[in-house]
């Protein structure tokens, strides 16, 4: 993969959040399938000697009904003894986790980058990684199931969206309680937002999306109302679900009285407020500059709700900060992490076949799902000479020969992306596949008035062409210089340009750019007019970087913006699909449709290994220390003639359920 | 040496005497112990070189990197992937000279002809056609897919160092490498030694206010942090890659060359600048005065051949520095753009594939050896030029 993962900034018109690709599904769940096998933080985990029950329904959606609610609110106030009738609600999802999850233990694992510059979510200088602590720390009003992306309930109980599907209202779950033991009541949500819409947090991507509601309004304790300013099916999720999309997560208002976007920016980078999730880091946990403890609470309130069961299963997750990724692969296999996450292809062919790989001590997973994909691959700014001519573009596109270097130099671990919302149910299949194609490259570059000189170049009015091709990524380099070689063979000569991250943006942003190898992070819910709309074309610092104008596609947005039905929109961006790639603005690369991890084999995991959408990141909240796979493990190490069951390193599950489910017969998890 | 040689003055006896005293007195000091004066006194000079080439660690390594920098401007001849010369029907062609499209011998190929496959096929069409190819058939940035396997391949017959990530051949890569490394770092040398002499030189003669103040300037200029200065230019200036030139001919290679230029000339001029405070309260400076020489005559025809001591016994150990510039800032990938063939890129293809040891040993240990090697030379220039086995008279 060119793992060019890329978040635009914040810039004025646009929505993109951060982290959608790697978003942990359902990370903030609670714990525990029965309180009776609680144990403390960090003790050793053991097998409870109870069989756990599969069926969801021995797990309850709300346990405990309302017995935590204040008894001055009145029933149809959210208060003890609400119906819910007139509401929606959903209790007939399926579980998130396993319920033969054991708690305990610690998982080890290497960040890949530095020291978090902070740990907030909300503000400057926020990653995925930020996102990721969230769902393990904080909750959100409501949830998307990963399997079906169907809401369920989080903080909320039950929801309500009005007629005109502007006005939303929420009904808490009064049994709700942050880590100090106070209850989550409306005002929280109501803080929340106010924090979300401060100008003097320096987020302006976060002010563009909740600016876009009005105040919320606390009806009672545990009811809260808010209302869009217009009608587009996302602001309801953008204000419910945290998780995966990166979306609201609900903050304490009584830790954030007095606490201003400002003061909130400066003094909390390495302070949490107390949180609503299975897990916490206090200060004492933040060993700067090496390491984060992130430990789990011992009285998360919704440990026994159905969508926590079987997840946030360890005691302890330690992030070490691993600079380099030799490093980290080395202290995985020496045991000092507990699993590493395989990027490339080379490494994942040529280099786990050392003997704890082949005596099972060491597992190979390369799992398989549906997790968002994003845009990969060549963007070309059409408003430049020579891509403004179609022709060029296709002929260029003929002339990156994908399928030689996916095969020589990616083992051919990868497939080609044809589309611009890659193995998704948005992709068109009636799209162009671009290949390998010299010769119509060149019928198409002549046709286009390029002809040949004594020097073997291509020119058209004395002037040759030449391209320039801007990247950040050095891993990338090899792809450019074997395209550079094939371009040179036909007479186009092409310039390499490394720039740094923020020159590209800036460059990008200032369209002042012939050829970018970029890429943009896969939405489950893509949002396409943030960057094809054509009025964005002709004004700088926005996502529409190639100049794409097309009148029908406007039209699709618009109503792919308003349509609250998933069927509609799917059609709706498959015929933008057609469109877009019929403009040849972009030449795609190739992408992988798994997740490839390798791990010390004792850990007990879901079926299907990660949800259906989610990435590697999916091992924090779902999976857990297998007891027993442990001692084995334990065994092992010590006694080299031991081999361990090695297990089949690819895991389908996700790919036959979508198959069933294709067919009619959705499989169980 | 420094013996005023304007012949519009005439010389008188004192100036020819405190120029000789100042520098020169142990040359006319030998002829005058009584040695016959038949042949001229053998310069300092030569007797620094002379010395130079008895210290035989130095002088061999100076043998070998001059000789092999000399000779990789033939490379082109020997390693490369278009032919030299083919014969095809009847005709001659020079292909190393003159570009042909493939269809000019029957090849089905877009563009360039592939000059390897044409000779094996000429060969077995035995028609009486052939292809002369150089040595070592394989170009710097040509990607060797055809291989078996995966690049990058382990070191065989045909690349002697493997291939690196994307299937090119080290050893060409290498040798090109060591072309473009060691001129950027004779290049850079010679033009921040140029500034520097020059700049240090009007510091320490005119002195005052003008070497105070550009001594403030020298010290603002060398605060500035050449990265990131490098990083900022190359957002700026879209890097010119001009296929089939020569590496040294390209736009990017000059400008690197001027802007690490631009950074490197500072050092020196310390040297130079106090050099030039001692020399100039020297008698034949004043004899040459007195005798009416110009200024510029004065700095750079009598004062600057008695102050060059440091620039060359820094010398080697400027180029050794330079190399390691370059190679760091293509380590980061922020110097000579790709495809250029670069050490510093090699070295970071090493660090990505630590298991390649091909990768990581062959471009580290020509690194090693070529700094070895221009040490080892800086070592021996730095005997050999000492300045204290001339400074006493005694």
């Amino acid at each position: 993969m060119t793992t060019m993962i890329f978040h635009r900034p914040a810039k004025a018109g646009h929505y993109v959040l951060l982290a959608t690709l790697c978003g942990i599904v359902l990370a903030g769940c609670g714990r525990g399938n029965d309180t009776s096998a609680e144990r403390p933080g960090g003790g050793t985990p053991a097998t409870d000697g109870r069989i756990a029950a599969m069926d969801k329904n021995a797990y309850p959606v709300f346990p405990d009904a309302d017995s935590g609610a204040d008894p001055a609110v009145a029933a149809e106030q959210g208060g003890r003894g609400f119906t819910g009738q007139g509401w929606q609600t959903s209790t007939d999802y399926d579980l998130i986790g396993d319920p033969r999850a054991v708690k305990g233990g610690v998982i080890r694992q290497g960040m890949m980058t530095d020291f978090p510059a902070t740990l907030r979510y909300y503000g400057p200088n926020v990653s995925e990684w930020n996102l990721a602590l969230h769902e393990l720390v904080y909750e959100s009003l409501l949830y998307l199931h990963p399997t079906t992306l169907a809401y369920i309930p989080g903080l909320a109980t039950h929801w309500q969206i009005s007629d005109d599907r502007r006005t939303f209202r929420f009904r808490l779950n009064p049994n709700a309680r942050w880590a100090d033991g106070m209850p989550v009541v409306a005002d929280d949500v109501v803080a929340t937002w106010r924090l979300a819409v401060d100008k003097s947090l320096q987020d302006p991507a976060r002010n563009l999306i909740y600016g876009n509601f009005e105040p919320p309004i606390a009806e009672s304790r545990y009811i809260v109302s808010v209302r869009a300013k217009s009608d587009d099916w996302q602001n309801f999720m953008y204000f419910t679900v945290g998780a995966h999309i990166g979306g609201l997560f609900i903050l304490p208002a009584h830790a954030l009285k007095g606490v201003s976007g400002d003061t909130y920016v400066k003094q909390y980078n390495y302070r949490m407020l107390p949180g609503s999730g299975p897990y916490a880091v206090g200060e004492q946990d933040i060993d700067r500059g090496r390491m984060i403890h992130i430990r789990r609470r011992a009285d998360h309130w919704a440990v026994r709700h159905r969508r926590s069961i079987g997840t946030a299963n360890f005691d302890e997750i330690q992030q070490n900060v691993v600079r380099d990724r030799n490093l980290e692969f080395e202290m995985f296999k020496r045991g000092d992490l507990d699993y590493y996450f395989v990027q490339r292809a080379a490494e994942w062919v040529q280099e786990l076949d050392y003997p704890n790989v082949s005596r099972g001590l060491n597992q190979k997973r390369k799992i398989f799902n549906h997790k968002p994909v994003g845009i990969v691959g060549l963007a070309m700014n059409t408003r430049r000479e020579p891509f403004s001519d179609i022709r060029v573009r296709r002929a260029l596109g003929y002339l990156y020969n994908r399928e030689s270097m996916v095969e020589k130099l990616m083992f051919s671990e990868y497939t080609l992306v044809d589309s611009f919302f890659p193995a998704s149910r948005y992709e068109n299949p009636g799209n162009e596949k671009v290949r390998y194609n010299p010769e119509r490259a060149l019928q198409l570059l002549r046709e286009s008035g390029w002809t040949r000189d004594a020097g073997g170049r291509l020119v058209k009015n004395g002037t040759p062409l030449a391209i320039e091709v801007m990247y950040f990524s050095q891993p990338t380099e090899r792809y450019l210089t074997l395209y550079q070689e094939d371009l040179r063979r036909v007479g186009i000569t092409l310039n390499l340009r490394l720039t740094t991250f923020e020159t590209m943006i800036k460059l990008l942003d200032d369209r002042a750019f012939g050829m970018a190898s970029i890429a943009y992070t896969g939405e489950t819910f893509p949002k396409p007019d943030a960057i094809w709309l054509s009025e964005l074309a002709d004004q700088n610092n926005n996502n529409n970087i190639t100049g794409f104008k097309n009148a029908r596609a406007d039209e699709i947005m618009r109503q792919y913006q308003k349509t609250f039905d998933i069927e509609t929109r799917t059609t709706l961006l498959r015929e933008l699909d057609g469109i877009l790639t019929a403009e040849h603005h972009w030449i795609f690369d190739w992408t992988a449709p798994y997740e490839r991890v390798v791990f010390w084999h004792k850990f007990g995991h879901p079926r299907g290994s990660l949800t259906r959408i989610g990435s590697f990141r999916d091992i924090v909240p779902l999976w857990w220390l297998d007891p027993e796979r442990n001692r084995r493990l334990s065994a092992a190490v010590r006694d080299e003639s031991i081999r361990l069951d090695a297990g089949s390193s690819d895991d389908t599950f996700w790919l036959d359920f979508a198959k069933a489910e294709s067919e009619g017969t959705p499989a169980r998890r | 040496m420094t013996i005023p040689r304007d012949q519009r003055n005439s010389v008188s006896e004192i100036a020819a005497r405190t120029a000789i005293e100042s520098h020169e007195a142990e040359q006319v000091a030998a002829p005058l112990a009584g040695a016959v004066a038949a042949a001229p006194p053998e310069s300092v000079f030569r007797r620094r070189l002379r010395k130079f080439r008895r210290i035989k660690r130095g002088y061999y390594s100076f043998l070998l990197i001059a000789t092999a920098y000399i000779l990789s401007f033939l490379l082109p001849l020997a390693v490369n992937s278009t032919a030299l010369v083919v014969s095809y029907q009847g005709d001659y062609y020079v292909p190393i000279w003159r570009y042909y499209p493939a269809s000019t011998f029957g090849q089905a190929a877009f563009g360039e002809p592939d000059y390897r496959a044409l000779q094996a096929e000429l060969a077995q069409a035995g028609a009486g056609d052939w292809v002369l190819m150089p040595p070592y058939p394989y170009s710097p940035n040509e990607s060797l897919l055809d291989q078996p396997g995966y690049p990058p391949h382990p070191p065989s017959r045909q690349h002697f160092l493997g291939t690196d990530d994307r299937g090119r051949d080290v050893l060409v890569r290498l040798t090109y490498g060591f072309n473009v490394s060691l001129t950027f770092a004779l290049l850079v040398m010679l033009i921040a030694d140029g500034l520097g002499v020059t700049i240090g030189s009007l510091l320490g003669y005119v002195s005052g206010t003008l070497d105070l103040l550009g001594q403030r300037v020298i010290e603002i200029w060398s605060s500035l942090p050449f990265l990131y200065t490098i990083i900022i230019v190359s957002s700026i200036v879209v890097p010119v890659y001009v296929p089939g030139r020569m590496q040294i001919m390209q736009p990017s290679f000059w400008l690197l060359v001027i802007i690490l230029s631009a950074f490197e000339w500072m050092g020196i001029t310390y040297y130079i600048r106090g050099e030039f405070y001692r020399e100039k309260a020297k008698d034949y400076v004043a004899a040459a005065i007195v005798t009416g020489v110009s200024e510029p005559a004065i700095m750079f025809r009598h004062i600057l051949p008695n102050a060059l001591t440091p620039v060359i016994s820094f010398a080697p150990f400027t180029i050794v520095a330079n190399i390691g510039a370059l190679v760091a800032l293509d380590f980061l990938g922020f110097g000579l753009p790709a495809p250029t063939p670069s050490w510093g890129e090699l070295i970071g293809q090493g660090m990505e594939n630590l298991t390649k040891w091909w990768l990581v040993f062959f471009p580290l240990g020509a690194l090693f050896t070529t700094l070895l090697l221009v040490v080892f030379i800086g070592e021996a220039v730095r005997e050999a030029f000492d300045p204290k086995e001339y400074s006493r008279l005694r």
